[in-house]
């Protein structure tokens, strides 16, 4: 074993125990979809927004950032403002329209605002497919942590960390991993509080950090990255952010659209902590262990290494807790996908109950399935989850923002530019990122462009799809 | 329309996992640290630090040079620097800088695939300061073996205390060791005559879970407040 603390076996189990707990408690009482799925559309603003900004800071901010920030040094940290542009984009163009729409899946939005039972099933089926991919780097994270602390396989980290959200989010749904997203996020914010004094007391203070760095490599205080890097960077995170199917689920659950705006109000809160924190972090690590064999295992080191037991088993569990709540985000929206979307539409006599049998196993089946591509991964953490960013911006930014905020876009043009959209990523990505533009770029370009052509020459939608998102 | 869709819905689910498995960089071999074991001993306000290397794969290095980064601890030195391979002794090329020195050497004979060398060198301790700097190869370790192995001994009658880095799990000790995953640019042994309990790690520790406990009742208190309130208003 790796000569870890017992004090850190008692803090994970005891997180554990709370989280299934919290999550159990607060999601008693489900009876129907609507209150599995959405949480009764009860959710208030603070625990909306720590929802908001727990789902979003993955293992792909906790270990493949700080990893990625280690490994080239500051630069990386301007990708923070396409991620927030794009929390701009939704909080004005996106989110208040969703939760007025009161549905409860988004490839419902997709079928009522295009008209279109087949734009639906294919927007719920490329939901199922970027979702598995994202939750791909989730499980490598979970194992390389498990792997760190306890020496355990990564795989059986990856099924450990699985189960532990499944148990909640199977029972209590989207109000159990809201409240349960609340606690995380307390403990993804605070453990920054006390971890980040400790470690640059041990790496010397601030000037010391700085300047060894700067010797160390001079790109890593200054520019490492490209402007057509973090241009890539900023938009895959900033588009895909604005129309983010787990992000804009919880706009369903949210009471009302003042609620919804103050919410991502409070996530802006959550995430700047965040995101300061974690770049101090990644430097601080860097001064202190200046070659590493895996930046992916920079904050389990720090963890383990240099805070005391109880801080660094709280900071491995802030960790857990991202990829934990991130992970049940995504279970509730992939399985309402084949539950609601593409079973629901299949078969129309359906009932309610027959449709949450059919929930729970996709729950199950697309939370184990990632797994096996997780035992070999196909990238740093943090890439990973810029792939399935760039999937998701490049099928449903255009029919989502230009979606709800122009009404001539069509049932028709909405499947061509998904397709397109999604094609496009995978074929630039395929042929190595020609010109060296992320897949983003081109992906985006082409689903609006399709969505907006397209439209223009097909039937537009009855008035009726229009009623709930044009005033 | 519905049986297309199923078919476009069924081809991209497949088609988009064999496209998202392509690796991005075919693995290369590089040199790595096999293994590594530090020991350091304080006699009379000097630290005394022998730091064994063994490098594999030496043979994919071009030039079979190996670059050592040293942090320049201001008031801690390090002086009669000594690198020896198999008996026989290494110059370095050594490029100072302000915060940070290189030390250059080149190590392996010509077919040897696995290279061993020793450092030895002294660092001046000055009054309250205990970190001593270590010499970190530009190769990194085989991360998940933990095969750097360090030792620390104190002078005789101190104890070294648990807020040192690398962390220790016990107390009370004259001499400790710790397996790690990376080397890292120095450590921070503290020690003192007696254990010391309250120590900044152990009140930091104890605010952050107290506050953790009582963020937790306030809340479970303020939701079962709530849904009473929800319950008689109903």
């Amino acid at each position: 074993m790796s000569g870890t603390s017992p004090i850190f076996y008692y803090v994970v189990a005891g997180y554990f125990i709370v989280t299934v707990a919290i999550g159990l408690l607060a999601g008693r009482g489900n009876k129907t979809s609507e209150d599995h799925l959405v949480a009764g559309r009860s959710i208030g603003p603070l625990i909306g927004g720590a929802a908001l900004a727990a789902t979003q800071l993955s293992a792909g901010t906790f270990v493949g950032t700080i990893g990625i920030l280690y490994l080239t040094g500051a630069s990386y940290l301007w990708y923070w403002p396409g991620l927030w542009a794009g929390w701009i984009v939704s909080a004005i163009w996106v989110a208040p329209k969703f939760q007025r729409f009161k549905g409860v899946t988004v490839p419902e939005y997709i079928e009522k605002r295009y008209n279109s039972k087949a734009a639906k099933m294919i927007s719920a089926a490329l939901i199922i497919v970027a979702y598995s991919v994202y939750l791909i780097a989730q499980y490598v994270a979970g194992g390389i942590l498990m792997n760190v602390m306890f020496g355990l396989p990564m795989i059986w980290g990856a099924t450990i960390t699985i189960v532990i959200t499944m148990i909640y989010t199977l029972k209590g749904g989207m109000k159990a991993t809201a409240y349960s997203d609340f606690f995380q996020a307390i403990i993804m914010a605070g453990c920054f509080f006390v971890a980040l004094p400790i470690l640059y007391s041990q790496a010397g203070g601030f000037g010391n950090v700085g300047s060894f760095l700067t010797e160390l490599n001079p790109k890593l205080t200054g520019w490492h990255w490209g402007f057509k890097d973090l241009l890539g960077f900023g938009l895959a995170f900033g588009l895909s952010m604005a129309i983010a199917p787990y992000e804009l689920a919880r706009m369903y659950s949210l009471k009302n659209e003042k609620t919804v705006r103050l919410a991502i109000g409070f996530s802006f809160v959550f995430q700047a902590i965040i995101a300061v924190s974690i770049g101090l972090v990644g430097f601080g690590i860097r001064a202190i262990y200046p070659v590493m064999g895996s930046p992916d295992s920079a904050s389990s080191i720090m963890a383990l290494e240099l805070l005391p037991p109880v801080i660094g088993a709280l900071f491995m569990v802030a960790i857990l807790a991202s990829i934990m709540s991130t992970v049940s985000g995504v279970m509730i929206v992939s399985s309402s996908a084949v539950s609601h979307d593409i079973y629901g539409t299949l078969k129309k006599s359906a009932t309610d109950k027959q449709k949450m049998i059919v929930n729970r196993i996709a729950v199950v089946v697309l939370s184990v399935f990632p797994l096996a591509f997780a035992i070999k991964p196909f990238d740093l953490v943090q890439f990973i989850v810029l792939v399935q960013a760039s999937m998701i911006a490049s099928f449903f930014f255009a029919t989502v923002v230009i979606g709800l905020n122009w009404k001539r876009a069509t049932g028709t043009a909405a499947i061509v530019s998904m397709i397109g959209g999604m094609a496009t990523v995978l074929l630039w990505h395929v042929f190595d990122k020609p010109w060296g533009l992320n897949e983003v770029i081109p992906g985006v370009m082409v689903s609006c462009i399709l969505l907006i052509v397209v439209s223009f020459f097909t039937k537009p939608v009855p008035q009726e799809s229009l009623d709930p998102f044009f005033k | 329309m519905k049986k297309l869709s199923i078919i476009i819905t069924t081809l991209f689910l497949i088609s988009s996992f064999i496209f998202t498995e392509k690796t991005l960089a075919a693995e290369e071999q590089t040199p790595y640290v096999k293994s590594a074991n530090i020991e350091i001993i304080l006699e009379d306000n000097t630290y005394l630090v022998k730091e064994k290397v063994e490098v594999d794969n030496i043979t994919e290095s071009e030039d079979r040079k190996v670059e050592h980064l040293v942090k320049q601890i201001t008031e801690n030195k390090v002086k009669d620097v000594k690198i020896s391979s198999n008996g026989i002794e290494l110059i370095p090329e050594i490029i100072k800088g302000e915060n940070l020195d290189r030390y250059v050497i080149k190590i392996g004979n010509e077919d040897e695939e696995v290279a061993e060398y020793l450092i030895e060198y002294k660092v001046n301790k000055a009054e309250g300061i205990f970190e001593v700097p270590l010499f970190v190869p530009e190769y990194e370790a085989q991360g998940e073996q933990r095969n750097i192995h360090i030792s620390f001994q104190a002078p005789e009658g101190q104890v070294i205390q648990k807020n040192s880095f690398p962390i220790l799990n016990e107390s009370g000790l004259n001499m400790v060791e710790k397996d790690m995953a990376n080397i890292p640019a120095m450590t921070k042994f503290l020690y003192a005559e007696k254990t010391k309990f309250f120590n900044s790690f152990n009140i930091i520790s104890t605010i952050a879970l107290l506050s953790l406990f009582l963020m937790l009742l306030y809340w479970g208190i303020y939701e079962k407040r709530k849904n009473r309130r929800e319950a008689n208003g109903n």
